[in-house]
C-alpha cells in the first residue's frame, strides 16, 4: 500500500522527534560517565571537555561490579526462562479450557504486584534465612517468579486468545494432546507475545533494588544495588554511577537485539495445517 | 608542638568533656557522668593480654556502609590482622539501604555479622529489640586488653551506654563549620561572621545574579541534619532533659525556624533548589562556587580544601564556628557513631576484640591517620595526628557546646518530626510557628511512647 | 469469538496441570508473607516492643493510617500522580506503537532504541534527572537561558515537583506501553485493515473501527500492569526526590517506607499497605469496567 510523501515525512520527523527525546538523557549519562568528576556539575554545562576513561576503570577493574551485573544476568535469564515456561501453559489454560473463574485467576495473578515491597521482604528474609537461602542467586531469581509470572499469565492469555480456536481444533483432531497442540501448533504463533513479555519480565528483575538488598549480600548482589552503593555518605560518585548505569544497559540492547527477531509478524490469518 | 600544649589540650578535652556529659543529651535510664561507668580503672595486676602467639580467633565479620570509613577500615583492619593473627572480613552495604538493612538483619536474628558500624541514635531502638550485645562481659573480665581505657572513649561511650551497660565503642563524633570564601567576603570588606545577624548581612551582600550568599540543606531525608546546626545555634531546646517536657517550640526554637525558613521565603539569598538539597549538594554548591557560605559538616573539609575536587575554590574557603544568635554563646550540632556487636553473632568474642583494638587501641591512630575522626581523646591529641588534620583542634574546641540528636528509642520519630517542621517552614507549607508546634505534638507523643515522659 | 470445539471440556483435558506449576511458584513466594503481613496489620509490631509482645490491636492500625493526614496527602498525591501518568503515557505508547509499526528505514534499531530508557536502573533514572532538573546545574535550565527564558526550579518548587516526577516517569517507562501495544499490532492480521482500506475507510477511520477494537484487550493488560506499577512507585522518586519537596511527592509507598523501615512499625506499615491494595482495587475495578474485554 503506497503511503503519500507527506506520511513518510511526518514519520521521520516523529521518529527523529521520539529518538532525541528519549535518547537525551542516555546521551548526557554517558557524556557524565567520561566526564572529569568535577565537570558534572559545571555549569554553564560543560559539552567540550577532555574524556576519561576513568570512571569505567574504576568500576570495572577496581570493584567487585562485573561480578554484580553478571548475576543480574543470570538472574535476569533465569527468572525469565522459568516465568515464560511456568507462565504459558497457565495463560493456555485460561484462554482455551475454558476454567471457571478464569477471571478470579487473572485477578489472582495481580496480589504479588499489588503488595508493596517492604512488608513482604522481611518475612520472606526470615523464611530464606531459617532455610538458608540468603545470598544466593537461584534463591533471588526464583523470588522474582512473584513478578514476572503473573505479567507472563496476563499478556500470553490475550495473545492465545486472539488465535482462532480453530487452530488447536485441527491439531486435536489429528491426534494431538492439549499439551502438543500448545507447543507445537500455539507456541510459535504467540511469538510476538513471548517476546515482549520476555522483556518486560527481564525488565522487572533488571530494574528490582529493594528485594535483592535484602535477600543479597556480598555473592549475590546485583547491580542495582552495586549501584546505589556508589551513594557514599561524604560523596556522590557520580562518574561511577553514570559509568555502571551506562554499561547496565549493554546487556540489555544484546537482548533486545535477539527479541526483537521475534516480535515480527507471525503467520497468524487463516493458517490451515 | 610543645608537649606541655598537647598535655593542656588533653587535659581541657577531659575536664570540658566531663563538665558537657553532664548536661549532655538525655540518654534513657542512665546518667551520663563518667564517674558511674561500671568500674574500668587501671589494668588490675591479674588481667594479661592473650600473648600475640596465641590461637587466632575465627575470622569477624564487620558490616560498615559505602564510603570513606568503608576504605579506611579496611586499611585499618589490615593492620589488626598483621598485629593480632586474627582475620577479618569487611562487608560494606550500600548507604542507602544500610539502616534497613542493618535492622532487619538484626530482628531477624542473622548471624551475619559481628561487628557492625551504626549512628548512636539507632541504638536504643536497637538495644529494646534485644537485638545488641552488651560488651561489659569482655570489658570486665580476661579478654580485656590493657590499652583500653574507656575515660578515652568520653563521651561517646556515655553515648553508647543504657541501663549501665556499655553496648558499643564511639567513632566519628563529628560537628559542623560554617565555611565561607575568604576572598569574597574581603573583597566585599566583610568580617567573617560572628553572630547569626552577621551571617544574614554577609549573606544578602554576596548574593549576586550567579552566585547566593549562602547555602542550605532542606532535603527530607537530611533536613534535621542540617537545621539542627541552626537550632541549637538560637539556643533552640528539643525538650528538657529532666522532666522531658517539650520546649521545642519556644521563642528559640521559632525564631531559629524564621530565620532559616526565611533565607529562602524572604531574604532569597538561598537557591530556590535548597529544598532538594542534603550534604552532597551543599557540597557541590560550595565547590562549583554557586554559594559563597554554607554551614557543613566538617567531613567536608577535606573535599573541600582538596585541589583536584575543588579546583574553584580549594584555596579559598575558610571555615569557622557556626555563629550563634547572641554572640558567644555558641551551640552546634554533631553526630556520634559506633561500633556494636549484635546478640546474634557466632562469633562475639572476635567482633568485640576487633573493635577494642580499632577503638581503643592502635587503630584509633590509625583511623585518624587515613581521615577518619576517632573518637579515642589519646589519638585525637596524638601529634601525628594533629599535624596531619589540623581541624581537629577546633573540633576539641567545639565539644564543649555540641549536641547530638537525642538517643532514644524513638528517635526516629523525633528526627522525622523535625525533618517535617524544617521542610514545611522553608516550602511556605506551614508557618514557622505551626510547624514548631506539630513538631511539639509529635516529640511529646515520641517521648510518651518511649516511655520516657507520662 | 464463537465456542468451539477446542473450548469444550474434554475428558482428557487437565486444566489444572496447566495451572498448577505457575500458580504453585506464586502461592509459595507471596503466599506466606501475603498471609502473615495481614496478620500483622492487625497487630502492634514496633522494633522496640516486639519482644515484649505483638498484641492484637483490631482495627487500630488502620484507624491510625485513616486519621493521619499525611496518609491521605500520600493518597492524593499518589492517586494524582498515577491518574495523569497513565492517560499520557498510554496516549503515548499508543503513539508510540502504531509509529514504530510502520515501515522505515532503521525501523529494527529504532525499536531497540526506544527500549533503553525503560532499562536504566531506577536509582540511574531519579539521580541522571536530578542533574538535567537542577536549578543551579542543569541542562534544561541552561538551554531555557539560552533563549531567554528564566530559569525553573523543577524540582525545588514544590508546585511543580510532582509534574517533573510524571514527566520522568512517561521517559521511563512509555515504552513498556509501547512494547505491549506493538507485539499486539503484530499479532493483529492484515486483512481487516486491508479490507478497510479497499472499502474506502480513511486510515484514521480503519484505526478507529478495526484496529483499536483489536488492539483493546492488549491495552487492557497494559493500563492495568501500569496502574499497579505507577500506583506502587517508589525506586524513583525515592532517588529523584525523596518524597519533597516537604511532602510534594510522597507517594503512598514512601509513606509506607517511612513508616515502616524509618520508625520499624511494621504493624502500621502492613496497613497502609492493604489500604494501598483497596485504593488500586477500586481503581482497577474501574478501569475493567471501561476497558475490560467484551465477548465479540
Amino acid at each position: 500500500m503506497r503511503r503519500s510523501r507527506r506520511t513518510t515525512v511526518a514519520i521521520y520527523a516523529l521518529v527523529a522527534v521520539s529518538v532525541v527525546l528519549f535518547m537525551f538523557p542516555l546521551v548526557w549519562l554517558f557524556l557524565t560517565s567520561i566526564k572529569p568528576a568535577t565537570d558534572t556539575f559545571a555549569y554553564p554545562p560543560v559539552i567540550v571537555f577532555t574524556p576519561t576513561a576513568e570512571s569505567y576503570t574504576q568500576v570495572f577493574a577496581q570493584s567487585d561490579f562485573p561480578k554484580y551485573l553478571m548475576n543480574s544476568v543470570i538472574v535476569g535469564i533465569l527468572s525469565t526462562v522459568t516465568a515464560l515456561t511456568l507462565g504459558l501453559p497457565a495463560a493456555y489454560a485460561l484462554a482455551r479450557l475454558h476454567v471457571r473463574g478464569t477471571g478470579i485467576w487473572r485477578a489472582v495473578a495481580l496480589i504479588p504486584q499489588m503488595l508493596p515491597t517492604i512488608v513482604v521482604v522481611i518475612p520472606v528474609y526470615m523464611i530464606f534465612r531459617s532455610v538458608g537461602l540468603l545470598d544466593n542467586v537461584i534463591a533471588l531469581a526464583f523470588t522474582y517468579l512473584a513478578f514476572t509470572v503473573p505479567i507472563s499469565i496476563w499478556i500470553l492469555t490475550n495473545f492465545i486468545q486472539d488465535l482462532p480456536p480453530e487452530l488447536d481444533e485441527a491439531a486435536l483432531v489429528d491426534g494431538a494432546s492439549r499439551l502438543q497442540t500448545l507447543t507445537k501448533v500455539i507456541l510459535p504463533l504467540v511469538r510476538p507475545g513471548l517476546a515482549a513479555t520476555a522483556v518486560i519480565c527481564l525488565l522487572y528483575t533488571w530494574n528490582e533494588f529493594l528485594y535483592a538488598l535484602i535477600l543479597t549480600g556480598k555473592d549475590a548482589k546485583t547491580a542495582p544495588v552495586a549501584i546505589v552503593g556508589f551513594m557514599t555518605n561524604k560523596e556522590i560518585y557520580w562518574g561511577k554511577i553514570a559509568a555502571a548505569g551506562t554499561v547496565v544497559l549493554v546487556p540489555v540492547l544484546a537482548f533486545g537485539i535477539v527479541a526483537h527477531r521475534h516480535l515480527a509478524r507471525g503467520l497468524v490469518s487463516g493458517s490451515g495445517k | 608542638m610543645a608537649r606541655r600544649g598537647l598535655v593542656s589540650i588533653a587535659a581541657t578535652f577531659a575536664l570540658v568533656l566531663s563538665a558537657c556529659s553532664s548536661g549532655a543529651s538525655p540518654s534513657p535510664s542512665a546518667p551520663a557522668a563518667p564517674s558511674t561507668e561500671p568500674a574500668v580503672s587501671a589494668a588490675p595486676a591479674a588481667s594479661e593480654s592473650p600473648a600475640p602467639s596465641a590461637a587466632a580467633l575465627p575470622t569477624a565479620r564487620i558490616a560498615v556502609w559505602s564510603g570513606p570509613e568503608a576504605d579506611n577500615l579496611r586499611k585499618v583492619a589490615a593492620a589488626y590482622t598483621q598485629a593480632t593473627g586474627n582475620p577479618t572480613e569487611i562487608e560494606e552495604i550500600a548507604r542507602d539501604g544500610y539502616s534497613d538493612k542493618l535492622k532487619t538483619t538484626i530482628v531477624g536474628g542473622s548471624a551475619d555479622f559481628d561487628a557492625v558500624y551504626v549512628s548512636a541514635d539507632w541504638v536504643p531502638a536497637l538495644v529494646a529489640a534485644n537485638g545488641l550485645e552488651p560488651l561489659d562481659q569482655f570489658i570486665g573480665s580476661a579478654n580485656k586488653a590493657s590499652f583500653l581505657n574507656l575515660d578515652d572513649l568520653q563521651p561517646g561511650v556515655s553515648n553508647l551506654t543504657f541501663d549501665g551497660k556499655v553496648y558499643g565503642f564511639p567513632s566519628e563524633g563529628d560537628t559542623a563549620w560554617l565555611f565561607y570564601r575568604k576572598d569574597l567576603l574581603s573583597a566585599a570588606g566583610i568580617q567573617p561572621p560572628k553572630t547569626m545577624a552577621d551571617l544574614l548581612a554577609a549573606a544578602k551582600q554576596l548574593t549576586t545574579k550567579d552566585r547566593y550568599g549562602l547555602v542550605i540543606g532542606n532535603k527530607k531525608d537530611e533536613a534535621w541534619w542540617d537545621f539542627m546546626h541552626y537550632f541549637w545555634a538560637f539556643g533552640g531546646q528539643l525538650f528538657d532533659p529532666t522532666t522531658y517536657q517539650v520546649t521545642v517550640n519556644n521563642a528559640a526554637g521559632v525564631k531559629a525556624l524564621t530565620f532559616y525558613s526565611d533565607l529562602l521565603r524572604k531574604e532569597k539569598v538561598v537557591s530556590p533548589d535548597v529544598t532538594t538539597y542534603g550534604y552532597n549538594e551543599i557540597l557541590t554548591a560550595l565547590q562549583q562556587d554557586k554559594a559563597a557560605m554554607g554551614v557543613e559538616w566538617m567531613a567536608a573539609t577535606q573535599d573541600l580544601q582538596d585541589c583536584t575536587k575543588s579546583p574553584k575554590v580549594c584555596d579559598k574557603l575558610a571555615y569557622e564556628f557556626v555563629p550563634p544568635d547572641v554572640a558567644g554563646k555558641y551551640g552546634f550540632g554533631g553526630s556520634s557513631w559506633g561500633w556494636v556487636v549484635p546478640t546474634a553473632s557466632k562469633n562475639k568474642l572476635a567482633g568485640y576484640k576487633f573493635i577494642e583494638w580499632l577503638v581503643g587501641g592502635p587503630g584509633a591512630k590509625l583511623w585518624g591517620l587515613n581521615g577518619g575522626i576517632p573518637s579515642n581523646i589519646k589519638a585525637l591529641s596524638d601529634p601525628e595526628v594533629v599535624a596531619k588534620v589540623p581541624q581537629f583542634k577546633l573540633l576539641s574546641d567545639a565539644m564543649p557546646y555540641r549536641h547530638i540528636s537525642p538517643l532514644l528509642t524513638t528517635a526516629d520519630q523525633l528526627v522525622n518530626a523535625m525533618a517535617d517542621a524544617a521542610t514545611a517552614a522553608v516550602t511556605g507549607a506551614k508557618a514557622p510557628q505551626q510547624a514548631m508546634d506539630d513538631a511539639a505534638t509529635a516529640i511529646g507523643a515520641a517521648l510518651k511512647e518511649g516511655g520516657y515522659a507520662k | 469469538m464463537t465456542t468451539t470445539n477446542a473450548h469444550a471440556r474434554r475428558p482428557k483435558d487437565r486444566a489444572w496441570a496447566f495451572l498448577l506449576p505457575a500458580y504453585a511458584a506464586i502461592g509459595l513466594i507471596v503466599g506466606v508473607p501475603t498471609v502473615y503481613s495481614l496478620y500483622l496489620s492487625f497487630h502492634q509490631w514496633k522494633l522496640t516492643t516486639f519482644q515484649k509482645g505483638v498484641p492484637f490491636v483490631g482495627l487500630d492500625n488502620y484507624a491510625q493510617a485513616t486519621g493521619d493526614p499525611a496518609f491521605w496527602h500520600s493518597m492524593q498525591v499518589t492517586v494524582l500522580f498515577t491518574l495523569v501518568a497513565l492517560a499520557i503515557e498510554v496516549l503515548l505508547g499508543l503513539g508510540l506503537a502504531v509509529l514504530l509499526d510502520q515501515e522505515f528505514r532503521g525501523r529494527r534499531s529504532i525499536r531497540i532504541l526506544i527500549l533503553l530508557p525503560m532499562f536504566v536502573t531506577n536509582v540511574v533514572v531519579g539521580l541522571i534527572w536530578r542533574i538535567l532538573l537542577s536549578y543551579d546545574f542543569g541542562v534544561v535550565n541552561w538551554l531555557f537561558s539560552l533563549v531567554g527564558i528564566s530559569k525553573v526550579a523543577w524540582l525545588g518548587d514544590p508546585g511543580l515537583a510532582l509534574w517533573s516526577l510524571v514527566v520522568v516517569d512517561i521517559w521511563n517507562t512509555t515504552a513498556f506501553v509501547a512494547l505491549i501495544l506493538l507485539a499486539g499490532l503484530q499479532a493483529i492480521p492484515d486483512e481487516p485493515r486491508q479490507a478497510a482500506r479497499v472499502d474506502g475507510a480513511s486510515a484514521w477511520q480503519t484505526f478507529r473501527l478495526v484496529t483499536f477494537p483489536l488492539l483493546r484487550p492488549v491495552l487492557f493488560v497494559a493500563v492495568v500492569w501500569r496502574t499497579i506499577d505507577l500506583f506502587r512507585i517508589f525506586d524513583v522518586v525515592f532517588s529523584l526526590t525523596g518524597g519533597g519537596p516537604y511532602n510534594a511527592t510522597e507517594t503512598i509507598s514512601l509513606f509506607a517506607y517511612r513508616q515502616g523501615f524509618a520508625s520499624f512499625n511494621l504493624g502500621f506499615a502492613s496497613a497502609v499497605s492493604y489500604l494501598l491494595i483497596l485504593a488500586l482495587v477500586i481503581i482497577l475495578a474501574v478501569e475493567a469496567r471501561v476497558l475490560g474485554r467484551r465477548t465479540t
